[in-house]
């Protein structure tokens, strides 16, 4: 069955949140929960009736996190992500929440990490893909559901990607932007990105981002 | 304790002489990116952990206002 993506802006960072799931079925996704409360997303989960199973993380920003601790108190869901993120988001210094609002907060690791499941997931009859992608953060990972690339930070549409917050790197970046080109171009895959308009992978050139 | 803040600035930014007696935030030689990675350096560098509360641009903008703010921690002069 083909899946829905929605994308759902996180507030009052202006990141992006997404909900997957497929018409009929109970169970679904959420990438990147940025917003403390996430009123939005629980509102859409309940006009649809549904729930999520996965929340999945692509790095550790405050800004794509926020929201893990109220998804994970008011559902029974496992939140995945990499080894690095894991260990990132339970800091408020690491997962830089305390630059923000001098305060911060923190979120329990990951219940599962991708490298224990090889990099894969297998939900409602498809295959997710976790890829390494360090160069915006070393935690960074790109997430393949079908045809959807969600890449978080690492690609934005018109915007250089940041390295230089702690664990960026501009050569990691061009190796992960040049292994992602290899495995994407010409495949009619939308990249879902971190922040702002999804778009065609083959739009993108390198150069764009770094 | 100068010295070490002077090298992790310059480690950070490069390009700019950070010896010089400017307000670092003001000339825009340090932005708030920055500003993370110099907290993460002392932190490390100096084995404290600067406080939330204290994470304010007033308190990286010279090297008087950064070393008042290790001392604070507890860094010995």
């Amino acid at each position: 069955m083909r899946i829905i993506v929605e994308q759902i802006p996180n507030r009052p960072i202006d990141s992006n949140s997404f909900v997957i799931y497929e018409q009929g079925k109970n169970s679904c996704i959420v990438i990147d929960p940025g917003t403390e409360d996430c009123a939005e997303l629980i509102e859409f989960f309940e006009k649809r009736s549904i729930t999520p199973a996965y929340i999945l993380l692509t790095h550790e920003h405050f800004d794509h996190i926020w929201g893990v601790n109220k998804l994970k108190e008011k559902f029974d869901c496992k939140l995945i992500c990499s080894s690095v993120c894991s260990e990132r988001i339970v800091a408020r210094k690491k997962n830089m929440s305390v630059f923000y609002d001098q305060v911060g907060f923190e979120t329990a690791p990951a219940d599962i990490v991708t490298e224990d499941i090889q990099n894969q997931l297998e939900w409602n009859e498809h295959k997710i893909i976790f890829i390494p992608a360090k160069g915006h953060t070393k935690s960074s990972i790109c997430i393949l559901i079908d045809k959807n690339l969600f890449t978080g930070d690492t690609i934005i549409r018109n915007t250089k990607t940041v390295i230089k917050l702690p664990g960026g790197s501009k050569s990691e970046l061009l190796e992960s932007l040049s292994a992602l080109r290899l495995r994407f171009y010409n495949k009619h895959v939308m990249i879902q990105p971190g922040h702002g308009e999804s778009f065609l992978f083959d739009e993108i050139k390198d150069q764009e981002f770094v | 304790m100068k010295q070490k803040v002077i090298n992790i600035l310059q480690e950070i930014r490069p390009e700019f002489d950070f010896t010089q007696e400017v307000n670092f935030i003001d000339q825009g030689m340090l932005d708030s990116f920055d500003v993370v990675s110099l907290v993460s350096a002392l932190d490390e560098t100096f084995d404290i952990s600067i406080d939330g509360m204290d994470i304010l641009p007033e308190n990286f903008a010279t090297i008087d206002s950064i070393v008042l703010l290790l001392i604070k921690n507890g860094v010995q002069s």
